[in-house]
């Protein structure tokens, strides 16, 4: 009898006591044979448990139910709305001031909360993960400070076409209905608002939900990169859907996510701008 | 639709059920594979392996649901693809032992088994539809006699031989794949 052959003997319970006495101690001592048992044991129990048919009936449904979400535009769309976009940045380019010397799309922001007496005078977001209790007039309460703030850049005013390219990972994500029973409401900021350039713009959110706190609000920028590094201008959790800060950032587009904190599960998607 | 029914449905193959969970939890998925920077079929690999997963977990006499079906679901999801990106990007894997769902099921070797049983299919699927056959009469526990009868095979000692070169191929076929090592 073949190796092989008493290794499926032993592994369907066939052989008599001294013959699976003798087995085992062999095991004991071959290591090769022992590795073989194992992966024979594994390869009857993935033919035990193979299910031909479920798996086929969820692969049909999972060929129906995973599609792209009307996120490709057909060719011509962009032979309309590539050159319209190209003028609209060419024309921002050349109408805007040219007063400052450097650029740097990536290392120019600062978040400043709400000064003291205002709405939120504690969430001093860029100084250390202690919570930060809530302030009387707004029930938002910060917990964790943002992962990186930086501070000390200086404001950068020239425009950068590149600033305002969508990001199209994050634009699926805004298309798609992200709760189907309508359980989140976003009230500001206004879908897509424009913010006009400054030193700092408020940011204020507002919403309500049925789903239960902790939330997490995301901001990053429109490039492809930092989404997928991971990257976020701010970071902060939030005990209620209402939180409001001065944010110090370049012109462009930005992206916001508000995201269930216990599961990371997306709530809701959406962006500005800074013109 | 209650939780148990969704255990139930799948237990039993239900195709309206399955449909039904696809139709309810399949773009949540997606959502989050892809806001993680997956692809959709990522999210679909994820969301198949993790039904496979509960289905076979929910054979076993005491398993018990003591969570949301989704909650239950989108864990396993979660840490599917976690392992599947990790292993994307060249990392050692390590199930994050900080989750609840797998303080409550322990499923890690369920997730390992489970992704050592997607190779072996995907190896398996490779082979030719005799030796697909052959390989799956034989651990069904049909007799080599049996077996060649169906197969138009000589006699039971050819059918031996047969199922011997098939096994074999398999065994190259699954130890030749890269992943092979990883799950090891």
């Amino acid at each position: 009898m073949g190796l092989q052959d008493r290794i499926e003997k032993f592994l369907q319970h066939n052989m008599t006591k001294a013959e699976e006495q003798a087995f085992r101690l062999e095991m004991e001592k071959n290591e090769e044979l022992a590795q073989k048992v194992a992966y024979n044991k594994e390869l009857m129990e993935f033919f035990e448990e193979r299910e031909p048919a479920l798996k086929n009936t969820l692969n049909q449904f999972g060929d129906k139910y995973f599609v792209p979400k009307n996120n490709k535009l057909g060719t011509k769309k962009w032979l309309i709305i590539l050159p319209s976009l190209l003028l609209v940045a060419f024309l921002i380019y050349y109408l805007t001031p040219k007063n400052n010397t450097t650029s740097s799309s990536n290392n120019n922001t600062i978040i400043i909360p709400v000064e003291k007496d205002s709405l939120m005078d504690k969430p001093t977001i860029n100084e250390s993960t202690k919570p930060i209790s809530e302030p009387t007039e707004n029930p938002s309460n910060i917990e964790q400070s943002p992962d990186s703030v930086k501070e000390n850049n200086k404001q950068i005013a020239v425009i950068n076409p590149a600033d305002f390219r969508p990001n199209p990972a994050l634009e699926n994500l805004i298309k798609e209905p992200l709760r189907d029973d309508n359980s989140i409401v976003i009230t500001k900021p206004a879908k897509g608002k424009q913010f006009d350039y400054a030193a700092t713009i408020n940011l204020e959110l507002q919403g309500s939900t049925e789903i239960n706190p902790p939330f997490q609000f995301f901001i990053y920028s429109n490039k492809k990169e930092d989404f997928y590094n991971d990257n976020k201008l701010l970071n902060v959790t939030l005990q209620s859907l209402n939180f409001n800060a001065n944010l110090s950032l370049n012109r462009g587009l930005y992206y916001y996510i508000i995201q269930e904190k216990s599961n990371e599960e997306i709530l809701f998607v959406s962006k500005f701008s800074i013109k | 639709m209650k939780d148990k029914d969704y255990i139930e449905g799948l237990l039993n193959k239900n195709s309206k059920t399955i449909e039904l969970i696809y139709q309810t939890f399949a773009s949540k998925i997606q959502r989050y594979v892809i806001g993680k920077g997956g692809s959709i079929e990522d999210a679909k690999d994820v969301f198949q392996d993790a039904l496979m997963l509960i289905y076979k977990k929910s054979q076993s006499p005491d398993f018990k649901l003591t969570s949301q079906f989704y909650t239950y679901l989108f864990g396993i999801c979660r840490h599917l693809y976690d392992r599947k990106r990790k292993k994307k990007s060249n990392n050692n894997v390590t199930i994050i032992d900080d989750n609840r769902f797998i303080d409550e099921y322990d499923i890690e070797n369920a997730i390992l088994k489970q992704e050592k049983h997607t190779l072996y299919e995907l190896n398996f699927q490779k082979l030719g539809i005799f030796c697909q056959q052959l390989l799956s009469l034989f651990y069904a526990k049909t007799s080599m006699q049996e077996i060649a009868t169906q197969l138009n095979l000589k006699n039971e000692h050819t059918a031996r031989t047969r199922k011997y070169r098939c096994q074999k191929k398999l065994e190259e076929f699954i130890k030749s794949d890269t992943r092979f090592e990883e799950l090891l």
